[in-house]
């Protein structure tokens, strides 16, 4: 009993760090918090619910949302922050903020008044189909999230540290000035950047939307604000504290919910985020650096 | 002029709700604080004074002077903390607080009904919050190019430089922080008690949007941009609305939908707004008559 339950709370956990990945990506590269990040999030999740609707196997319906994401994603790259960005090549990230939360509460409003205000059922058997591996009882959706999550994760650690893209990726979060001047496209990255985190969203979007069988709007601010924490908890920049955030984050509303009260769950991660602010401004993992954003 | 106000109470009702918004959020970012802990100081202002109303019988205008109060007292005291970071992180950090603030509504049921809200008096008339925006656009305009305006510019030009010369800025950017939050309270009081209602979605994320709206689209150069956004704001909600829910399909869901793009197009397109705008024609206009002249 109490392993099926780290299990789902690990599945959770590691959904959280698939979402807040992306985010804290674009935290890299450019030094502003995407706020629209919860938009591209739901756009996956309802893709799902749409191709599973329409009686789609499920590969397609995460590669689906997989799509739909980067096609967010990469809209508003395209629409805000390419017009945003400032001629040396450094974002400027109070207007960034404020535009893109604009566009979070718009295109939130744009899903509540086409697709209603009300959850949409997924009526997936799978969502809720177990497995039995050595008298253990686990969802098989939790396995797959876990495996995803672990691979994505994995992989963009291992992109980052060893692979030329990933170099051109950190040398713009370093210095976007010098990175041009050492002929890194620094558009083309952001640009990667954004596509990778619009995925990344997508994925997580369906994971979430498939294991809670229902596909709705109150996800995207919820989930939202849940990254922030995350990304703030972790150091802004960094896919390993990500990845930490999101199980402390996970573990602590699982922890709030059974000792003090499920009423007091949400509450869990914004003291954690006033803490962590105060305390060590630049996360768990972040350099000192980051402070200066 | 009677029946120009009696057809029009409600939007120049909300016109000044605005304009009170948007001066707090212009005090905050003047001294270069993005808070986005307005909704926050709305709900402790709306609570409060609804909690007076109910235990004492103070009457209504103290009971709005003891929300600001509470309201500012709640700035001190969580600005102390909040207020040791900057730039991203504050605005995260208030954002953090203002949800913690929602969530406690939410909770502690005994004095704010929980999710069910509270129902109260409409108390509210329009010369209150007519005398409210009054107080505080004249207290704005009064300080303007005096000391503690210079010394809110200094800080937000060098930090450093202000300090050597004297200014504390840590208690200066207190104050300001206390200051915003103070019209916030008094803003919450006034408008919960004329709409006959409140809750704490009333309060949450989305609710961003009325504060940001019109300081980006007032700027920050001058607070009379913040007053006359507000005015064309709600002219224009109110205009957009009444097209949306009287075609034949009710388009009304769609309403949000327009308000939170025309804050992106406008940040992206004009991060000065109205008064960055004005500003901007008039350096133009002095600079093409020093051409002229040479």
């Amino acid at each position: 009993m109490f392993v099926s339950q780290l299990i789902n709370a690990v599945s959770t956990g590691a959904a959280y760090a698939l979402f807040a990945l992306g985010l804290a990506l674009i935290f890299g590269v450019l030094r502003v918090i995407q706020f629209a990040h919860g938009a591209v999030l739901l756009g996956g999740a309802y893709a799902t619910w749409f191709l599973v609707d329409a009686d789609m196997p499920l590969p397609l319906a995460l590669g689906g949302a997989v799509i739909v994401g980067m096609a967010l994603s990469l809209l508003i790259e395209v629409a805000v922050i390419r017009p945003l960005a400032a001629s040396d090549g450094a974002s400027n990230a109070l207007p960034v903020a404020i535009a893109t939360i604009g566009v979070e509460i718009a295109a939130l409003a744009l899903f509540r008044a086409v697709l209603g205000n009300e959850a949409r059922g997924l009526n997936l058997e799978f969502g809720q189909a177990t497995l039995s591996l050595g008298g253990i009882n686990m969802r098989v959706i939790d396995l797959i999230t876990i495996l995803l999550a672990g691979v994505v994760l994995l992989g963009t650690q291992l992109m980052l540290d060893r692979s030329r893209h990933g170099w051109a990726i950190r040398a713009v979060a370093e210095s976007p000035r010098i990175a041009s001047l050492l002929g890194i496209p620094h558009g083309q990255v952001i640009r990667a950047t954004f596509l990778a985190a619009g995925a990344f969203a997508g994925l997580s979007g369906a994971l979430l939307a498939i294991s809670s069988n229902v596909a709705s709007p109150s996800l995207a601010n919820a989930m939202l604000l849940k990254a922030i924490a995350i990304i703030v908890i972790g150091g802004m920049g960094s896919p390993a504290g990500a990845l930490i955030g999101a199980f402390l984050i996970a573990g602590v509303e699982t922890w709030t919910s059974v000792v003090i009260g499920s009423s007091y769950r949400d509450f869990a991660a914004f003291v954690l985020v006033v803490v962590m602010l105060v305390w060590r401004p630049s996360g768990l993992f972040g350099s000192d650096e980051s402070i200066r954003a | 002029m009677m029946a120009f106000f009696g057809a029009y109470e409600s939007v120049i009702n909300e016109a000044m709700l605005l304009a009170l918004m948007g001066l707090a959020m212009w005090i905050w970012l003047r001294a270069g604080l993005l808070s986005l802990a307005g909704p926050g100081f709305l709900a402790v202002g709306a609570y409060s004074s609804a909690w007076i109303m109910d235990r004492w019988s103070l009457g209504f205008f103290l009971a709005v002077v003891l929300a600001a109060a509470v309201s500012a007292s709640v700035a001190v005291l969580s600005g102390k903390v909040l207020l040791r970071t900057r730039g991203l992180h504050f605005a995260i950090i208030t954002l953090a607080f203002s949800e913690l603030v929602r969530l406690t509504a939410l909770n502690w049921t005994s004095v704010t009904g929980g999710a069910l809200g509270l129902s109260l008096p409409r108390l509210t008339a329009s010369w209150h919050l007519l005398v409210a925006l009054g107080l505080v656009g004249g207290t704005v305009a009064f300080t303007r190019k005096r000391w503690i305006d210079l010394w809110v510019d200094a800080t937000a030009v060098d930090e450093l430089m202000a300090r050597v010369h004297g200014v504390d800025a840590s208690v200066l950017r207190l104050s300001i922080y206390t200051a915003g939050a103070a019209v916030f309270g008094i803003t919450g009081a006034l408008g919960a008690h004329l709409d006959y209602f409140i809750a704490p979605s009333d309060y949450g994320f989305d609710e961003l949007i009325d504060m940001l709206a019109v300081v980006v689209l007032g700027g920050t150069y001058h607070w009379g941009g913040t007053v006359v956004a507000a005015g064309v704001f709600a002219g224009f909600r109110n205009v957009l609305r009444r097209t949306l829910t009287s075609s034949a399909v009710d388009l009304g869901a769609y309403l949000l939908v327009i308000l939170g793009l025309a804050i992106a197009i406008i940040a992206v397109r004009w991060p000065g707004g109205l008064s960055g705008w004005v500003k901007a024609r008039r350096i133009l206009r002095s600079s093409d008559a020093e051409v002229d002249a040479t």
